[in-house]
């Protein structure tokens, strides 16, 4: 088992969990990105991230600004 | 028809999301407007938040353009960050908003970190609309650096104070090859006609519309005031007299 972040909430996740597995449970806006480590992940990358211990992921969305 | 890089637009009035009451009252306030082009920031996600539904299901990128902005970026570095998680989110799309700032209090723009920026997303396919201060000769210097558009604030973000230095905006305006749009400061209908009737291709409004009492009746307003000093560009101002200062009737003098 492994320890990640997901937006400051910690989870246990088997050792082998892609980027992708680990998101398809999660419930997403229709836009949005996706950040490994302040790393900007493309969506058709999702599928080759393994995650690693300790790995903080977050959800990056536009909000109203001006 | 306002052009900005690749991108056309049938209205010149932009407006910002934020500051409203509510998702629904966003959006009527942007459709009562008019505008086509709107501005969002990029921020993390909150999962606590009451309403679970976020600005772009309401803000739909398929009916208007959308132009994610780098508030809250105060070096190049963070505000690449921000575009690259922008484009990102909207799958590729490029036209953004760059404003980098130097100062907490007066959010007034660093434009030696906005030029640099400038020239990295230039190289990385960016179209780039950056908000810069009224200064002629970082505005020229900008639109060297492949910006599409150059926004110069009329006064400072938020404060309603209207344009300032409207000599300043003038000099922009004449030496311009690109769109010229007033970024911040506008409080009145009047200051936007004003920045229209200079010439300005657009204006972008936040909050004289969001912080009225009555915001869908402002973005009404607003955007005929943008309608108004457009026309007033286009059919230009009269000529007027050096001559000193008499009445000069507009009814016939004779056959009375």
């Amino acid at each position: 088992m492994i320890t990640i972040s997901y937006n400051n909430e910690f989870f246990n996740i088997q050792s082998d969990t892609s980027l992708e597995n680990f998101l398809e449970n999660k419930k997403l806006p229709n836009y949005y990105a996706v950040t490994v480590n302040k790393k900007v992940v493309s969506k058709s990358e999702f599928n080759k991230i393994q995650l690693q211990n300790n790995d903080h992921i977050e959800i990056i969305v536009a909000v109203g600004g001006g | 028809m306002l052009k900005i890089g690749s991108f056309k637009f049938g209205s010149r009035l932009i407006l910002g999301t934020g500051k409203y009451n509510s998702l629904a009252e966003t959006e009527k306030a942007l459709s009562t407007s008019g505008t086509e082009l709107v501005t969002v920031a990029i921020r993390k996600i909150d999962f606590s938040e009451k309403n679970n539904k976020n600005l772009l299901d309401i803000i739909s990128p398929k009916k208007y353009t959308i132009l994610p902005n780098t508030a809250g970026c105060y070096t190049a570095k963070e505000a690449l960050y921000t575009l690259e998680l922008a484009r990102e989110i909207l799958d590729g799309h490029n036209l953004v908003k760059l404003e980098i700032l130097a100062d907490t209090s007066t959010l007034y723009p660093n434009v030696v970190e906005t030029i640099k920026c400038a020239e990295l997303l230039y190289s990385k396919g960016f179209e780039v609309m950056a908000y810069t201060s009224d200064d002629p000769i970082v505005a020229k210097n900008l639109s060297q650096c492949g910006c599409v558009a150059i926004m110069p604030l009329g006064s400072l973000i938020g404060s309603g104070k209207g344009i300032l230095n409207p000599l300043n905006i003038s000099l922009i305006v004449e030496q311009a090859s690109l769109p010229i749009i007033i970024d911040a400061g506008i409080g009145l209908t009047s200051d936007a006609t004003f920045a229209m009737e200079m010439g300005c291709e657009a204006v972008l409004i936040n909050s004289a519309i969001a912080l009225s009492p009555n915001p869908i009746k402002m973005a009404l307003a607003m955007k005929n005031a943008v309608i108004a000093g457009r026309l007033f560009y286009e059919a230009k101002k009269m000529k007027i007299s050096n001559k000193s200062y008499i009445a000069n009737p507009s009814s016939p003098k004779k056959n009375f």
